[in-house]
């Protein structure tokens, strides 16, 4: 388990990371969303012992992770921009982790070299971007590493690598104790891989949830009420956003569906339907709240 | 923590992925041993003495001679290769977040860069071993010389290492690294170590370097320590460098230190900055800063070529702005840092101006001082008659007792008199005739010594050489020969009317020439000396001694010169009778034909002169005439006229020969009054 105490960050005038407090629980996949600048890859750095936090503390298994070679042992990073040595080739680079990962798996390595289709004695400047972030993965997967930090990692990868390397997660989780947090942008990616979802903005954590929860307690809903009638919706709802044109309203409310449909009910429109969101929507609505709003990019 | 058979990993892993590097540094090594074996080859084949190839072969061996350079550059590369993965955030992030402690990887590159270094040095250094014994010349000495080769060129090594290491570590970006290197080698051999006499010549009349202060300042600096561990005076004996080797050890155990503790404190979001402990940003800024706005200040009234010392001032703002607009512009990577920070900007002008405002008010009393009767041992005078330091004899330990009280007054009387004495001196033209320049020790009771350098009248040089010409503690502190090593001399040479040669005698002759001028001239009172021309001279020609400030940078030797007076009868005999020497006491009977005196008008920048051909009145002034060819006028420029220059025309058994004399206010009077300046 990954304990994030009240840690802050700055980097000279600005505040990446401000008071952040998260626990993420083992076998979760967890994924870190956040706007430009949110110090998503800040914070992962800081749970990789790359950064030294500027106050509070990360906690891995209970022990900080600063400068502790014995809770490193348990994490693997994925940077965004992986660095490989000049002329190494993905068995130089094996046998290099090999070297701190004691548990490094070769044999597995090479198998998955194969599954993937990547030569193993080329030299790893030859690679296309996508071949390296492949690559960064499988000797990330195979250093046994109870922990991956996955900065942007999957970025580039194609739809099919992107299951396969899904697929190879999910079974590394079933069978040890994998734990993967995965920092991006690209939420459609997320929503297909991970189980919880860490929203950050500005340096801090707007929720932290099982990504069900969050999608079965986030719906859009449209509706169209009599005429007379005199509702005050937000009272009634936790609306996020509103929107009316004419008489049909759109709304985005953070309530079950149940709760909804009862809601509903109780108030007899004329016409109404509930949409579930996709996640980036659900990142759209939530970072609207704050201030981060389309509208205010490019007005 | 690593176990370690893995640290062993580690450090192969290391080495692996360093091959480029590995190749450069043996690369050095390779044409070390190549060059060794051409001159090997060369000494070889040459046709002269085994003893004298052994000899040079062994010299082959001995530190200064050997890859010194091969050490600096290793350092360099191997510092840069193994800390700049520190200015890569792709490289910071991947190396840091392996599992290991930082400690340990720092120790992994210290380690293995001084194995790259040591390993082939000492394979090198066998490999050297070998071939000479091949080729019949190993000698003990060789041995003895390789070892303490092995030993420096680590020890160079290491500290250039470290140095640059600690660059590397105090900055995010590599050639701001190169650059603190820089800063480290050069701050204090360099900009500490000039600021003080720069100030003090700009500003003190009376300043005067003395002493050898600055040695300290190179012990501060990985350069200049290679410098004071390889410098011999044609052997380099490890007995004169453990203090360097020490110093160098001391030094390494420090940057060791400071290098393990920002290691392991050095953030690693500075990868790419400027400076990776923006802390103490502002500290190095006064550092350079101040300075830096001095010395420009005090170049620019350098090359203003005027004394108009406010040129210091605007030199000061020019270079204060410059300064730290630079250093901030490469703090920010972005030249519109010259404007900022304008506050620190002014607080290090401020600095820079109390620095300078206290030099230029004299705040010190530097110019005004002399020490108090009862704070003084005594006072070493130094006349023209030395220069540059060439007195090599015994320790010099000034005048004392009565002599020393009464050369006190008459400098009170000098300091009082000094700022005027300077400006005749230095622009008197005419006027500043006999005007000249003495410096004087104040050895303290306390064990402390001042030097000052005053301008003195010919009055106020009377007054002072009456007190201590004829005292034999300013005689042994001026003319070396009495105190000096005989054996040191090399050669003796006369000069006398109106010839010059090499005194052929052996050394117990030598010594008792010594002896007997020595006896004579320490009876030769001011009197005499000051009013008396002297015929000749003897020309000593010396080699230094050792521990001389000249002795480390070549074998050559000096020459000083000891004036003969007629009064010398001993002397004069001893030369005529043992060692068969025509020495002429006068010019009365050589035949002169013709007397030519000259002069240099500065308004019209043109030389002057006329001939005299009266045969009655060159008789009548030939008694009064040196033989100038090779005077050393040193010591009796208040004697001689130099107000003009005077060549007489003789006749020889094969033809004339034209010469330079030299002679009294009285006579040169009386040789203006024969003819006019054309």
């Amino acid at each position: 388990m990954i304990e994030i105490k009240k840690v802050s960050k700055s980097f000279e005038k600005i505040e990446a990371v401000k008071d952040i407090d998260l626990k993420i629980r083992s076998q979760y996949i967890f994924g870190m969303l956040g706007t430009n600048g949110a110090g998503k890859s800040t914070l992962l750095r800081m749970m990789a012992g790359i950064l030294k936090p500027g106050q509070g503390e990360i906690l891995i298994d209970g022990q900080n992770v600063w400068d502790n070679p014995e809770v490193k042992k348990r994490c693997f990073y994925i940077s965004d921009e992986q660095y490989f040595f000049p002329n190494a080739t993905a068995k130089d680079m094996a046998t290099f982790y090999g070297r701190y990962y004691l548990k490094f798996d070769y044999p597995r390595f090479e198998e998955l070299l194969g599954r993937f289709g990547l030569d193993g004695t080329r030299k790893i400047q030859t690679y296309s971007k996508g071949m390296k972030k492949q690559l960064s993965i499988l000797l990330g997967l195979c250093a046994n590493a109870s922990y991956l930090f996955c900065d942007e990692t999957f970025d580039g990868l194609d739809p099919v690598m992107r299951q396969g390397i899904k697929s190879i997660l999910a079974k590394e989780i079933d069978e040890r104790e994998l734990t993967p947090v995965i920092a991006s942008h690209n939420l459609r990616e997320l929503e297909d891989i991970c189980d919880h979802i860490g929203l950050l903005h500005k340096g801090g954590v707007l929720l932290s949830k099982e990504l069900s929860d969050l999608k079965c307690n986030m719906h859009k809903v449209q509706c169209v009420f009599p005429e007379d009638a005199k509702i005050s919706l937000y009272k009634l709802f936790g609306i996020l956003q509103l929107k009316q044109k004419g008489r049909l309203i759109s709304m985005t409310v953070r309530e079950s569906e149940e709760d909804i449909v009862k809601k509903m009910e109780d108030l007899s429109p004329v016409y109404y339907e509930i949409l579930p969101l996709s996640l980036e929507e659900i990142f759209i609505s939530e970072t609207e709240v704050v201030g981060y709003d389309i509208k205010t990019l490019i007005y | 923590m690593t176990s370690r058979r893995s640290f062993i990993n580690l450090r192969r892993e290391n080495i692996k992925h360093r091959i480029g590097m590995i190749l450069i540094t043996f690369f050095f090594f390779f044409l070390a041993v190549l060059s060794f074996l051409m001159i090997i080859q060369n000494i070889c084949s040459r046709d002269i003495k085994a003893e004298k190839i052994m000899e040079q072969i062994t010299d082959l061996a001995r530190p200064e001679y050997g890859m010194a350079f091969v050490a600096l550059g290793a350092a360099l590369l191997l510092a840069v290769s193994s800390f700049k993965y520190l200015h890569s955030r792709t490289e910071v992030d991947f190396y840091h977040s392996l599992p290991i402690k930082r400690t340990e990887i720092i120790t992994i590159l210290l380690t293995n860069d001084l194995m790259l270094f040591v390993v082939p040095l000492v394979l090198v250094t066998a490999f050297k071993c070998i071939v000479t014994a091949a080729a019949g010349y190993l000698s003990q000495a060789f041995l003895v010389h390789s070892l303490f080769a092995v030993v420096c060129y680590t020890a160079i090594f290491a500290v250039t290492y470290l140095t640059m290491s600690l660059a590397m570590l105090m900055t995010g970006n590599t050639f701001i690294g190169l650059l603190g290197f820089c800063v480290f080698s050069g701050y204090s051999p360099v900009m500490l170590c000039m600021l003080y006499p720069s100030l003090a010549s700009a500003f003190f009349e009376t300043y005067c370097e003395f002493g050898d202060k600055s040695v300290i300042f190179s012990y501060f600096s990985p350069l200049s320590l290679t410098r004071l561990l390889l410098a011999s005076g044609g052997t380099w004996r490890w007995e004169e460098h453990v203090l360097h080797l020490a110093a160098i050890g001391v030094w390494v155990v420090i940057l060791l230190l400071i290098n393990y503790l920002l290691f392991s404190r050095r953030a690693s979001e500075m990868a790419g900055k400027a400076m990776a402990f923006p802390r103490w940003n502002p500290v190095i800024r006064f550092l350079l800063v101040i300075p830096g706005a001095i010395y420009v200040g005090l170049g620019l009234y350098a090359v203003s070529f005027t004394s108009f010392k406010p040129w210091i001032i605007a030199g000061v703002i020019i270079g204060g702005f410059f300064a730290h607009g630079v250093i901030e512009c490469i703090y920010r990577f972005d030249v519109r840092g010259l404007w900022s920070n304008k506050r620190q900007m002014l607080a290090s002008l401020a600095a820079a101006f109390l620095i300078v405002g206290f030099f230029w008010l004299d705040l010190s009393g530097f110019d005004r001082y002399l020490p108090r009767e009862e704070e003084l041992s005594s006072i070493v005078v130094d006349t023209s008659y030395l220069t540059d330091n060439s007195f090599w004899g015994k320790e010099r330990n000034g005048v004392t007792g009565k002599a020393m009280i009464q050369s006190r007054k008459v400098l009170d009387r000098i300091i009082g008199e000094n700022d005027q004495n300077k400006d005749i001196l230095e622009n008197g033209g005419e006027s500043s005739s006999g005007y000249d320049s003495y410096t004087f020790t104040y050895k303290l009771k306390n064990g402390k010594e001042a030097k000052r350098v005053y301008a003195l009248s010919p009055e106020l040089q009377d007054d002072l050489m009456e007190q201590v010409f004829d005292t034999m503690e300013y005689k042994k502190d001026t003319y070396s020969l009495y105190t000096a090593d005989w054996s040191l001399v090399t050669d003796v040479e006369i000069s006398y009317p109106v010839c010059t040669e090499v005194l052929d005698m052996t050394k117990e002759q030598r010594s008792e020439l010594f002896r007997l001028y020595l006896e004579e001239h320490a009876a030769l009172d001011y009197k005499t000396a000051s009013s008396t021309v002297p015929f000749g001279q003897l020309t000593v020609m010396h080699k230094l001694k050792p521990g001389s400030s000249s002795y480390y940078y070549a074998e050559a030797g000096s020459t000083d010169a000891y004036h003969l007076y007629p009064s010398f009868k001993k002397t004069i005999k001893y030369l005529r009778d043992e060692l068969g020497v025509d020495v002429k006491t006068s010019m009365k009977d050589i035949p002169i034909t013709q007397v030519n005196v000259s002069r240099y008008e500065g308004s019209s920048d043109k030389w002057e002169s006329f001939d005299i051909y009266d045969e009655e009145f060159i008789g009548s002034i030939k008694e009064k005439l040196c033989y100038g060819d090779n005077l050393w006028l040193y010591g009796i420029d208040r004697t001689v006229d130099t107000s003009v220059d005077i060549s007489v025309t003789v006749k020889t058994g094969s033809g004339e020969e034209v010469c330079s004399v030299y002679t009294d206010h009285e006579t040169v009077e009386k040789l203006k009054q024969q003819g006019t300046f054309e």
